[in-house]
C-alpha cells in the first residue's frame, strides 16, 4: 500500500482579484518523483509555496503525512524542517560557508550538536560532490554549485519530501546539466520530490507522473511519455511545441 | 610657559574628544537601530516617528542641534528640578548622539535593504522563527555590509567634537585655545591641532580596515549602486 | 526682554541670507576645486595623482573648525595673508568640500567606461577633449545626486562659520536666545528654515535628475 506524503485537495490562491490558483488537486507517495511543467506566471510557483505556506493559501486543504498543515493549530516550523525548499535564485545564506549553510538549519532548527550536524553535512555535500568546497562562501561557488549546495541544505535536513521552484532556470546553459545530475540521483535513490521545472529531458528520464499546469488548475496530467509525446489537450500541445521550439533553437546556436 | 603645561592640556582635550566620539557612537547607535528596524520593517506611527526623526535630525546643522541640548534642555529640566545645572560635557555628548543616531539609523537601513529578501525565505523554509532568522541571518550580515559606513561615522563625530567648543567643552580645540591665550603660539597651535585629528582619523581608518579584512566574507558587501 | 514675533522672523531671515550666500560661494569654490583634484586623480601621472589624494584625505581628516582656525590665526600670523572673516568662512568650506565632490566626481569619472574613451581617441580626440566633451559632461550627471547631498552638508555647515564671527541664522538664533531666554523658540525656528532650504535642495535635486536624465546615463541614486 503506497504512502501518501502530500496530498493536496483544492487549493486555492487569489492576489487581489486575480485568482492564481483555482482549486488543484493531487498527491505524492513516499518515493515518488513528480514533474510540474506549464507557461511561465501560471502560478506554479505559488503553488509550490502554499505547500510549506510560505504563501499562506486562501482555501483547500494540504495534507502532510495525513495531518492538514493548513490548519492553524499545527506547527508550521516543524512542518517546514521537514520539507525541503530549493528556489529558483539558490538563496544560499552569504556570510556562511557551503558547509556552514548546510549546518545551520540542523543546528538552529533541529537543535543537533555540533558534531554530528558537520558529520550530516558533510555527508550531504558528498551526496551533491560537493565535499572539496565545503570551505568556500556562495560568492566564491558558480551558479550550478550553489544550487547543488542549496540541495544539499535541504537534503540534510532528512526531508520526507523536496520542492524544487524551477531549481535550474537561473543558471547559465552549460551549468544546468550537473544540477540536473543530482536530481536525478536523488529521484534515483527515491527521495520524494515535487519539481517544478522546464526540463523535459529530467521529466522523462525520471518523472513518475507529470502535471501540466495550466490557467490555475492541473490541465492535463500522466505518466512523462503520454505527456510529452501524446498530449491529449491543445494546450498542452502548443506548450509543448515552444518548449521544444526553444530547445531546438539553443541547441543550434 | 612650560611644554608640559601644553602637553597636559592637549592629552586632557584628546581624551575629553575620544569620550565625547566614543559615547556618540554608542548612544547613536542604540537609538539608531530601532529608528532603522521602525523605518524598515514597521508601518504606521512608529514609521512616520522614524522618518519624522530622521529627516528632522539631518536636515538641521548638528551646531544647532547642540545648541537646543545645551542651553534648552536644561531649562527644561529646571521647570521640575530647580537646582539642575547642566554638565555641558553630557550636553553636548547627548547632542550628538541624537545627531548620529540619525545618521547610523539610515546607515542600518540600508544594510538590511542589501539584504536580498530570498535568505529570510530560504530561513522560514527550513523552519526557522523569525528570531533565528534576524540573529543568524539578518545580524551577521548588515553588520559587515554597515561596517565601512560606521568607520565613516567614526571619523565624522572626532571631527565634528569639534563643535562642542562652542559650548565650552574642555575638548581638544577648547584646550588649544587655553593654550593659545597662555602662550600666544596662535599660528603653531591650530596646525599642531589639525594634525592630531589627522593622526587619529588615519589610526581608526586603519584599525577598521584591520577589522574589515578580518571579517570580510566574499559576497557580503555593500551593492554597489549606479556609479557610487 | 521682548522680540516682536516679526522682528525675529526678520533677523532670522536676513541671517538665513547670509547662510545661503555663504553656501553658494562655497560650494562653488568646492566644485571648481573638487574637478581639479577629480580629474588630477583620474588622469595624473604618479606625483600629480599623490598629491591630489595627499590633498583629500588631509582635508577630510581636518574638523572645519580647525579650518577655520587655521585659515584665521595661524596662516596670517605665518605667510602674512589677512583674510576678512566672510572670505576665510568660504575659502574654509570651499576647501573643505572640495576635498568630498573630488570623490564624488571621481566615482562618475570612473562610471563612464573605457570603451568611449578610447572611441573618443579612435577618432582623434585629445586628451583635454575627450574629458570636456565625453567624459565631463556624463560623469556629472553621475555625480549630481551625490553633489546635491553635498550641497545640503554644506549648508548646514555654514552655521559653523559663526566661530569667525560671521552672523548667519544660527548666529542670528544665538542672539535672539541671549536676550530672550526663549532657546526652543528661536533654535526652533532657525531649524526649521534649514529644514525648509535643505528640503528644498533635496526637491530640487529629485527635479534635476529627472530633468537631465539622458536615457541610460546615470538615473537617481540614493546618496
Amino acid at each position: 500500500m503506497p504512502e501518501e506524503v502530500l496530498k493536496v485537495i483544492n487549493l486555492k490562491k487569489r492576489y487581489g482579484k486575480n485568482e492564481v490558483i483555482r482549486g488543484v488537486s493531487f498527491s505524492i507517495n513516499r518515493g515518488e518523483t513528480k514533474v510540474v511543467i506549464g507557461p511561465s506566471g501560471a502560478g506554479k510557483s505559488t503553488m509550490l509555496r502554499c505547500l510549506n505556506r510560505l504563501v499562506e493559501p486562501d482555501g483547500g486543504k494540504i495534507y502532510f503525512n495525513g495531518i492538514d498543515i493548513t490548519s492553524k493549530d499545527v506547527d508550521i516550523r516543524e512542518i517546514r524542517s521537514k520539507i525541503g525548499f530549493v528556489f529558483q535564485h539558490f538563496n544560499l545564506f552569504k556570510h556562511l560557508t557551503a558547509l556552514d549553510n548546510v549546518k545551520i538549519g540542523l543546528k538552529v532548527v533541529k537543535k543537533i550538536d555540533d558534531r554530528e550536524a558537520t558529520e550530516r553535512a558533510y555527508q550531504a555535500l558528498k551526496a551533491v560532490k560537493l565535499e572539496n568546497e565545503a570551505d568556500k562562501y556562495p560568492a566564491q561557488l558558480s551558479g550550478g554549485q550553489q544550487q547543488r549546495v542549496a540541495i544539499a541544505r535541504a537534503l540534510a535536513m532528512d526531508p520526507e519530501i523536496i520542492l524544487f521552484d524551477e531549481p535550474t532556470s537561473a543558471l547559465d546553459p552549460q551549468l544546468v546539466g550537473e544540477v540536473l545530475d543530482v536530481m536525478k540521483n536523488l529521484a534515483k535513490k527515491h527521495v520524494t520530490m515535487l519539481v517544478v521545472t522546464h526540463e523535459i529531458g529530467f521529466a522523462l528520464s525520471v518523472a513518475d507522473e507529470v502535471l501540466f499546469f495550466y490557467n490555475g488548475v492541473i490541465w492535463e496530467k500522466g505518466t512523462p511519455k503520454e505527456i510529452i509525446y501524446n498530449p491529449k489537450k491543445k494546450e498542452t500541445k502548443e506548450f509543448l511545441g515552444r518548449i521544444f521550439e526553444l530547445y531546438s533553437r539553443g541547441e543550434n546556436s | 610657559m612650560s611644554l608640559e603645561f601644553i602637553v597636559s592640556q592637549i592629552s586632557q582635550g584628546i581624551v575629553v574628544t575620544l569620550e565625547l566620539t566614543a559615547l556618540g557612537m554608542l548612544g547613536g547607535f542604540l537609538l539608531g537601530f530601532p529608528l532603522a528596524v521602525a523605518r524598515t520593517y514597521s508601518k504606521g506611527f512608529f514609521r512616520w516617528l522614524s522618518v519624522g526623526y530622521i529627516e528632522l535630525i539631518r536636515g538641521t546643522p548638528m551646531l544647532l542641534q547642540l545648541y537646543i541640548i545645551g542651553f534648552g534642555l536644561p531649562l527644561l529640566i529646571r521647570e521640575y528640578f530647580p537646582s539642575f545645572v547642566m554638565n555641558v560635557f553630557w550636553a553636548a555628548a547627548i547632542g550628538m548622539m541624537i545627531n548620529s543616531a540619525a545618521y547610523q539609523a539610515e546607515y542600518i537601513r540600508g544594510a538590511f535593504n542589501a539584504i536580498e529578501s530570498g535568505q529570510s525565505e530560504a530561513g522560514i523554509a527550513m523552519g526557522m522563527s523569525k528570531w533565528q532568522i534576524i540573529t543568524k541571518i539578518i545580524f551577521p550580515q548588515a553588520f559587515r555590509i554597515m561596517l565601512p559606513s560606521w568607520t565613516n561615522e567614526i571619523i565624522y563625530l572626532l571631527k565634528y567634537s569639534s563643535l562642542a567648543m562652542l559650548l565650552a567643552v574642555p575638548e581638544i580645540m577648547y584646550q588649544a585655545k587655553v593654550v593659545a591665550a597662555a602662550t600666544f603660539m596662535y599660528a603653531e597651535v591650530w596646525l599642531v591641532v589639525a594634525l592630531i585629528y589627522l593622526t587619529f582619523a588615519l589610526i581608526i581608518t586603519q584599525v577598521m580596515r584591520v577589522v574589515e579584512k578580518k571579517i570580510y566574507i566574499p559576497g557580503v558587501t555593500m551593492i554597489k549602486r549606479g556609479a557610487l | 526682554m521682548e522680540v516682536t514675533l516679526q522682528a525675529a522672523i526678520g533677523m532670522l531671515l536676513a541671517g538665513a541670507k547670509i547662510t545661503i550666500i555663504l553656501s553658494f560661494f562655497s560650494i562653488f569654490l568646492g566644485f571648481i576645486l573638487g574637478i581639479i583634484v577629480a580629474i588630477a586623480e583620474v588622469y595624473g601621472g604618479k606625483i600629480v595623482k599623490g598629491i591630489a589624494i595627499g590633498y583629500e584625505n588631509i582635508i577630510r581628516g581636518i574638523p572645519l573648525l580647525a579650518i577655520y582656525f587655521i585659515l584665521f590665526f595661524s596662516i596670517p600670523i605665518m605667510l602674512g595673508i589677512g583674510m576678512s572673516p566672510f572670505l576665510a568662512a568660504i575659502v574654509g568650506l570651499g576647501i573643505r568640500s572640495s576635498a568630498y565632490q573630488s570623490q564624488i566626481f571621481r566615482s562618475g569619472i570612473q562610471a563612464v567606461d573605457k570603451g568611449q574613451v578610447e572611441a573618443a581617441q579612435s577618432l582623434g580626440m585629445s586628451n583635454g577633449q575627450i574629458i570636456m566633451h565625453v567624459v565631463l559632461p556624463q560623469a556629472l550627471r553621475f555625480s549630481l545626486p551625490a553633489w546635491m547631498n553635498e550641497y545640503t552638508i554644506v549648508l548646514k555647515d555654514t552655521s559653523i562659520a559663526l566661530a569667525i564671527g560671521i552672523i548667519e541664522l544660527t548666529a542670528r538664533a544665538n542672539q535672539l536666545v541671549a536676550v530672550t531666554v526663549e532657546p526652543f523658540l528661536y533654535y526652533g525656528m532657525a531649524g526649521l528654515i534649514y529644514l525648509a532650504m535643505v528640503l528644498s535642495v533635496s526637491y530640487f535635486a529629485g527635479y534635476l535628475s529627472k530633468k537631465y536624465k539622458i536615457k541610460g546615463v546615470g538615473g537617481m541614486i540614493r546618496a
